[in-house]
């Protein structure tokens, strides 16, 4: 994944974004906003408030219009119901449940309108509710559940109908940490099958969680890459040491693979390891790369 | 209009009454629309009872605790009817509607002034709630916008037509306990007739609320606009009638007029099946491009 974006998806992206400008009224929400996310990819949408991370999923998923720029949604163009109906599932931040009906009547409505038919669209209901633990409530009414069973809902409704595409905005939102957990296992098991953008600020749960990120800043694209290259965990290796330290050496030792490094990122840490035990080194921690977290707030994001 | 767009609006409708019939308030509109027959029928019996005991008095006869069996037979007399033929004009539609319990005739005039109000009420904020809580984005990214819009409009003329059948079970209650001589069935059949043509009446205030609820995000400030509304074309309908002549105004007020909910009130009683299916072609022309004002901004809005 680059920063310019491919929009083809022969180029193996599931969506890319090109020049992209939005405006509210005097606010530039997305200013040039340019990114691709690899089809089969689980991927972070990281960026502190305002950075335009719900605009762009808006979108993403026809709600709003850009200003400027193209769309390309899963190699079809800009999201259409004509053309992407039941391909696309979207965990919407800010819209709130119709509170009257029940989890199996919403899902089931709205896998119909996604062109299921009437049992199947009954079947994909029932596996979202059991996916997101919620079969137990699936005949209570919504305005009966908790904020976390909300959200929930709203997860089973990003995958009823098993789409290609899933767009979620802060789904463990409101999650206790099981649930939070379970969710995560829940996406994992679509990795490969469907492509997940989740745009979230809990940077260690995506950092678990996702194999690519897009980091936004003031509606632009700041970066975008593989959650590997961008937390450093395919290049970079740290370890920590108990004092006293070797001559020469520090309570941290790094070792940074450049790009023209041609050795193995395993091999050349047990090659640093002996060098270090032999010097007599006490070893307390050795980890690759650095957090998400970190990266994020670092100078060197 | 495709199968599958057809089979959206179906389930945006059963959505939508599955939706309403939970709702608080649309059980306090029903019980409204339900109460408000009930007691304009307690006047009318009041009045008609009261018209009976004037008649009994000037005739030398006993009053009676229950009115309705005076006037039923007043009806019968061939010289009343021959009388009332010559100034209607038409003996023929004169029968028929003499044919009909007086109260099943009164249900229907009060349908035609309670179901507007009601569906204006309902209508107005059907999108609009949807759009303030945006969960209007739950149905737009499976379904295109005008099935959404088709499929609501359709959900909600069901709720319509279920506070209409209110009121037919509140007509006949009301005839079977304060009146007499009232055939059941007759007034059942009667009651139904004159509630579906007083839907046909309403069909263009509905189209109004929704173009209303599809042009404002705020639910309340969408209720406050549609009750506005409903009070200014209720003014401004007789005063284009008024004004409607031959001049170019006068066509110009007589073409607004027709253009606004309420006109036809006279129309949809017609017996005749040809001026009948005109005034629904017209009513539901007119509720078409009510509903079509309100899509062209629906369609263009950001969700």
């Amino acid at each position: 994944m680059t920063g310019a974006p491919v929009v083809a998806r022969s180029q193996g992206a599931a969506l890319a974004l090109l020049g992209i400008d939005r405006r509210f009224g005097r606010t530039l929400a997305l200013d040039g906003l340019s990114f691709a996310v690899p089809q089969g990819s689980i991927c972070a949408l990281v960026g502190e408030n305002g950075a335009g991370k719900t605009t762009t999923l808006g979108i993403l998923a026809g709600f709003l219009t850009p200003d400027a720029g193209t769309v390309d949604v899963l190699g079809l163009g800009p999201y259409h119901v004509a053309t992407h109906r039941g391909r696309v599932g979207i965990l919407p931040q800010d819209a709130e449940l119709p509170t009257e009906s029940t989890p199996a009547e919403l899902l089931y409505a709205w896998a119909r309108l996604q062109g299921l038919d009437a049992g199947a669209a009954r079947r994909s209901a029932g596996e979202c509710l059991d996916a997101v633990l919620l079969s137990d409530r699936a005949h209570h009414r919504v305005a009966t559940l908790s904020h976390g069973m909300r959200r929930r809902l709203t997860v089973a409704s990003a995958l009823v109908g098993d789409p290609e595409l899933i767009l979620l905005d802060e789904p463990t939102s409101g999650l206790d940490p099981a649930q939070a957990r379970h969710l995560r296992e829940v996406l994992a098991l679509r990795r490969g099958r469907a492509t997940v953008l989740i745009s979230s600020h809990n940077l260690p749960e995506l950092e678990s969680l996702c194999d690519h990120v897009v980091i936004l800043e003031k509606g632009r694209c700041l970066r975008a890459d593989r959650m590997d290259a961008v937390t450093g965990r395919d290049r970079e290796v740290r370890i920590h040491l108990a004092p006293p330290f070797p001559a020469g050496r520090h309570a941290i030792v790094q070792l940074r693979l450049g790009p023209d490094d041609a050795r193995d990122l395993v091999d050349a840490t047990s090659e640093l390891l002996r060098s270090l035990l032999a010097e007599g080194a006490r070893i307390v921690e050795v980890r690759r790369g650095s957090a998400l977290e970190e990266r994020y707030f670092g100078a060197d994001r | 209009m495709s199968r599958g767009v057809l089979a959206d609006i179906g389930v945006v409708a059963t959505y939508e009454v599955q939706q309403a019939l939970r709702k608080r308030l649309l059980i306090v509109l029903l019980l409204g629309y339900a109460t408000a027959t009930g007691a304009a029928h307690w006047g009318f019996v009041q009045g008609l009872k009261e018209l009976e005991g004037q008649v009994a008095v000037a005739m030398g006869v006993s009053r009676t605790e229950r009115p309705g069996a005076l006037i039923a037979e007043v009806l019968k007399s061939k010289d009343l009817r021959h009388f009332l033929g010559d100034l209607v004009g038409d003996s023929a539609r004169l029968d028929a509607l003499l044919d009909v319990p007086v109260l099943a005739l009164w249900s229907g005039a009060v349908a035609m002034v309670l179901l507007p109000v009601f569906l204006m009420a309902s209508t107005s904020t059907t999108v609009s709630v949807e759009l303030e809580t945006r969960s209007i984005r739950f149905l737009a990214l499976r379904t295109e916008r005008l099935p959404i819009v088709l499929g609501k409009l359709a959900g909600q003329l069901v709720m319509g037509a279920l506070a209409g059948l209110a009121g037919v079970v509140v007509t006949e209650l009301v005839g079977l306990t304060l009146m007499v001589q009232v055939p059941p069935v007759a007034l059942a059949t009667g009651s139904l007739e004159h509630m579906a043509r007083a839907m046909l009446f309403a069909l263009p205030y509905a189209g109004l609320g929704l173009c209303v609820s599809q042009w404002l995000a705020r639910a309340n400030v969408a209720r406050v606009v549609a009750l506005v509304v409903l009070v200014a074309i209720t003014i401004a309908n007789p005063v284009l009638s008024a004004y409607a002549d031959a001049s170019p105004v006068g066509r110009l007020a007589d073409l607004t007029r027709l253009l606004l909910p309420g006109t036809g009130w006279g129309d949809v009683w017609q017996d005749d099946p040809l001026a009948l299916a005109l005034t629904a072609a017209r009513m539901v022309v007119v509720t078409v491009a009510w509903v079509a004002l309100g899509y062209w901004r629906f369609d263009r809005r950001d969700l």
